[in-house]
């Protein structure tokens, strides 16, 4: 992972920072993570051993059936991410590895994302989804009282329309919106999933190097979005170490701007509630 | 040995799209929240933990009323609103049992789904189970 192509052992370091900045699971599981993270950011000898991937890849599954079936979608990532990182441990060309790996990764994620909010989710399309997530959802209350011009007291009644719980006797309230809030939703409802569909297509399908920076250009931008909007950093950051792991040289404007993505991520993590959180 | 090493980094990818398939199928079947398992069907449906509900009956003597699942619990419950199946509502009715007598449990799965033109919710019974004790004690 080292020598000719020093630049190969980046998207190690950063998976294991994420051990680091986003501790997983229990303390049983944080321990022997935290660990194994920080001995790989110290010694080179652990960041390349295939042995100590396989156990951060271990711990990450344990993680997954401990939890069966809170875990939420990141905590598998992790999992097939670091067994990824191991299995290219041992091939003769691990950056190769990684590339390959990563960006099949990248394209499976996005291309589930899309398949269930077009094809299987019942309730996407047709812009519900989204209308009901900036009412009923404090982490969007900024974005929904803003740009989705509801006043406070509207918003009070719509939550209180939408909670669950009501038993089918009693009549069903409408939840009160406004065209603005629809106008957002429906933005946010195709913005995000062709966001996500551009980026399965340009991981998936075979472009020359030249053209590298759009797969780049188009994970950041979905990164920064997404992440801004939701505050799941965990899952940006494994992303991005995907984004870097496919990193075949490019403009020092694409190296800033993964820089700028992953400290944007950290600093995010600290906002309680996220941005737009109420 | 050349195919072996080429397929090597596709192992992770191919097991992705196989604990995905899994997932969905466990969606379609089973009432698992899309939202959860590994199949990356986050923020693509309000059939989220947060608008199920799961109600919990106890019949005794002949006589069945609804019990309200103790804080306690909540853990147990959440984990039955996510994924209503056999093993873990078992689990649920014989944690129940410790606090509220009763000779069999029903649980009912409530999702909260939504009009799409007005947004009025309508709460839909997705999925139910009869828990014996009796059968549980001897199992």
């Amino acid at each position: 992972m080292t020598g000719e192509r020093p630049a190969a052992d980046w998207p190690l370091r950063l998976t294991l920072l994420f051990f680091v900045l986003f501790p997983i699971g229990p303390w049983e599981l944080r321990v022997p993570t935290m660990l194994l993270a920080v001995a790989g950011l110290l010694s080179l000898r652990v960041l390349v051993s295939p042995f100590a991937w396989a156990a951060l890849a271990g711990l990450a599954a344990l993680r997954l059936v401990l939890d069966w079936p809170m875990a939420d979608n990141h905590a598998y990532l992790l999992a097939y991410w670091c067994l990824a990182l191991g299995i290219a441990c041992i091939t003769r060309d691990p950056a190769q590895a990684v590339a390959t790996s990563a960006r099949w990764l990248v394209v499976a994620v996005f291309a589930l994302a899309v398949l269930w909010k077009l094809v299987l989710s019942d309730d996407y399309a047709n812009g519900t989804f989204f209308r009901v997530l900036l009412l009923a959802d404090q982490r969007f209350e900024g974005l929904t009282l803003s740009l989705g011009g509801l006043p406070p007291e509207a918003l009070d009644a719509a939550r209180d329309a939408l909670a669950p719980g009501r038993t089918p006797l009693q009549p069903p309230e409408t939840a009160p919106d406004t065209e603005r809030l629809r106008w957002l939703a429906g933005v946010l409802t195709w913005a995000g999933v062709l966001l996500e569909a551009a980026v399965a297509l340009a991981f998936a399908v075979p472009l020359p190097r030249a053209w590298h920076w759009l797969r780049h250009g188009l994970l950041l931008a979905f990164t920064a979005a997404t992440y801004t909007l939701a505050p799941v950093a965990g899952f940006g950051w494994l992303l991005l170490c995907m984004g870097v792991g496919t990193w075949r040289g490019g403009p020092r404007l694409l190296v800033l701007a993964y820089a700028a993505c992953f400290a944007l991520l950290v600093l995010l993590e600290q906002i309680p509630g996220g941005v737009f959180g109420g | 040995m050349w195919i072996t090493r080429s397929l090597a980094p596709l192992v992770a990818p191919a097991l992705l799209l196989g604990v995905a398939g899994v997932q969905i199928h466990q969606a379609r079947t089973a009432h698992l929240s899309p939202w959860k398992g590994g199949g990356f069907g986050m923020f693509s449906t309000t059939d989220v933990v947060a608008n199920r509900t799961l109600r919990a009956y106890a019949r005794l003597g002949g006589t069945v009323r609804e019990v309200r699942i103790p804080a306690a619990l909540e853990d147990e419950a959440e984990r039955a609103r996510v994924l209503p199946s056999p093993r873990i509502l078992r689990g649920l009715a014989r944690a129940l049992s410790e606090t509220v007598p009763a000779e069999r449990f029903r649980f009912e799965l409530w999702r909260q789904r939504f009009e799409p033109g007005t947004l009025a919710p309508h709460p839909t019974l997705v999925h139910h189970l009869e828990i014996d004790l009796a059968a549980e004690a001897d199992r």
